[in-house]
């Protein structure tokens, strides 16, 4: 009921302002337009998971910037005094963050149709898990981050720094064989690789690899319920020890 | 029972500023208390505290008889806060916003429903649930902001500067809300201003604070007793004498302190009934032609300026 709430108040606002949906899906639907024409050994299955990844950085990454507002206006510590539990405020901006990046990933689904892509319902249905997995670790990263980085710039320039360099530094453009070997432990080292080799395997039919799946899978539950359990301890003592 | 306790308070932020120092304070239920204090004098730090938003360094704090640090929780579902910027969601509705408040504190909707027609009536909000929040006057707003904090009926309301940046009209219409909560509802209310006047026709009991600590503390009939028969004003007739009379008075020792507004000067002084005739002397020795001159009743502002400092030699 309190989770519900506090969602019900975050989706009202996420439909009231679509330009949100629209701006953060802006700069994946352009690396996967031009990407995929681009480059001629590259299909357009290929580079969709790691299309996938970067929108949920784009969107649940964003789950912070909220509490900006929220504190600007009051409504921040009108929630904190109030008795409702503090994992409920910390699920229910979670949850908001996965129906708009499922809504962007759909969005991306939709239009890689049109590029040759075919996702059955049973692949769709494999990959839901990790992309929920996924984008709950993100989002509660990123709400943790809101409570430690006093201002909103730094917390764009801060997702900025990290963002794209995480992007890169995965098998999102290339397969991992083509990886330089300097990079290769990098690349392994970096969780979303995991995340986007395993969509990559639903996507296109490569059903032979279900450890890399259920490996990926487990990970993203692992940081997922270890961030969401320290967002929830740091907002329990945000403000008591100014 | 007091519905605030606070006894011996401390609070020193990390960055070294002390906002409360040895504060004490005790509020009665169903009071209306004001907070008095300039910037910076440890108002909002106080208000963070007593709302478990902040943890102090010592000092004992109850809340109606609870200790606020070991059952936190327990008081939150009694106090409820209205913050100095008007929190309410402006894509919500005035009754999704109502009804948003009242499950933060798990009222089931029926109940909830019932509250909000009564809060829509006292808060005379009737002509305004249709239109959008975010087109709503600063006023309306703040009622709105006020409403939401009495959805829970709460024991203890704390209001921080429930009429900053509103205009006259909407300001008279928060203190007949804030008068209406008390006597419908029995809450005790907890407000900080800048108003004096606000916090003179409100409040049951004011405080006045500086540098963290409580420098006076009672009715606003008893704060005057600070003051009473020692403030003699005088209005001069030309405004060019004012520079005059208080050059010539600054040496004068019996005089303590001097506030200034349009023509009119204020002075404290240590015995008003008696000194009162050496100020007429001096006008009379200097050609200083006046209006008026005579012995104040002191009001909340001279006790207020007076304690704080403020008044200018």
């Amino acid at each position: 009921m309190e989770t519900l709430n506090i969602f019900s108040r975050n989706i009202k606002w996420r439909f009231q302002n679509p330009i949100t949906i629209i701006m953060t899906i802006i700069q994946p639907l352009i690396w996967l337009l031009f990407y995929s024409n681009m480059a001629a050994d590259i299909s357009s299955s290929f580079i969709l998971p790691g299309i996938i990844v970067l929108v949920m950085f784009s969107s649940a990454g964003n789950n912070g910037v909220a509490n900006y507002y929220s504190k600007q206006n009051g409504s921040f510590y009108r929630i904190h005094i109030s008795p409702v539990k503090k994992s409920s405020v910390v699920l229910g901006h979670v949850l908001d963050a996965e129906v708009f990046s499922f809504t962007e990933v759909l969005i991306l689904i939709l239009i890689s149709f049109f590029m040759s892509v075919r996702i059955s319902f049973s692949e769709l249905f494999l990959m839901l898990p990790v992309i929920f997995a996924t984008v709950f670790f993100i989002s509660s990263f990123s709400y943790f981050l809101s409570l430690i980085i006093p201002s909103e710039n730094i917390f764009y320039i801060f997702l900025n720094t990290f963002i794209l360099p995480l992007f890169f530094m995965s098998t999102a453009l290339f397969p991992y064989e083509k990886i330089p070997v300097q990079y290769k432990t990098a690349v392994n080292i970096n969780p979303f690789t995991h995340v986007i080799n395993s969509l990559r395997t639903i996507i296109m039919n490569q059903n032979n690899n279900y450890s890399e799946y259920l490996f990926s899978l487990m990970l993203m539950i692992l940081l997922g319920v270890i961030m969401f359990i320290i967002s929830v301890k740091k907002l329990k003592i945000y403000g008591k020890n100014l | 029972m007091n519905a605030v306790f606070v006894k011996d308070l401390s609070k020193t932020y990390k960055n070294g500023k002390k906002a409360l120092d040895n504060f004490s304070v005790s509020i009665k239920e169903n009071d209306i208390f004001s907070l008095l204090g300039e910037n910076g004098s440890g108002k909002s730090t106080l208000i963070n505290i007593l709302t478990t938003y902040l943890m102090p360094d010592c000092g004992e704090i109850e809340i109606l008889g609870k200790n606020i640090i070991d059952y936190p929780h327990e008081i939150r579902k009694i106090i409820s806060c209205v913050s100095q910027n008007v929190s309410i969601d402006l894509h919500l509705s005035l009754y999704e916003n109502l009804i948003f408040q009242s499950r933060l504190y798990g009222i089931e909707k029926n109940k909830a429903v019932r509250k909000i027609q009564k809060l829509i009536e006292i808060f005379s909000l009737e002509e305004f649930t249709e239109k959008r929040v975010a087109t709503y006057s600063g006023g309306i707003k703040r009622r709105l902001d006020i409403a939401m904090g009495m959805i829970s009926e709460p024991k203890i309301l704390f209001l921080d500067e429930p009429t900053v940046a509103l205009d006259t009209e909407s300001r008279k219409s928060v203190w007949q809300i804030i008068k209406n909560i008390k006597n419908e509802y029995g809450t005790t209310v907890f407000m900080t201003t800048h108003y004096l006047e606000e916090a003179e026709k409100l409040s049951d009991t004011i405080c006045i604070m500086k540098d963290g600590k409580n420098i006076a503390y009672g009715t606003s009939e008893d704060l005057k007793k600070y003051l009473k028969q020692n403030l003699i004003k005088v209005t001069l007739k030309e405004k060019e004498n004012i520079k005059k009379f208080l050059k010539i008075i600054s040496s004068e020792k019996f005089i303590k302190n001097t506030e200034t507004v349009k023509n009119t000067i204020t002075m404290n002084v240590e015995n008003s009934s008696e000194n009162i005739f050496t100020v007429g002397n001096i006008l009379s020795a200097n050609n200083i032609k006046y209006n008026l001159l005579s012995v104040s009743e002191p009001t909340i502002e001279d006790v207020y300026l007076s304690l704080v400092g403020k008044g200018r030699r």
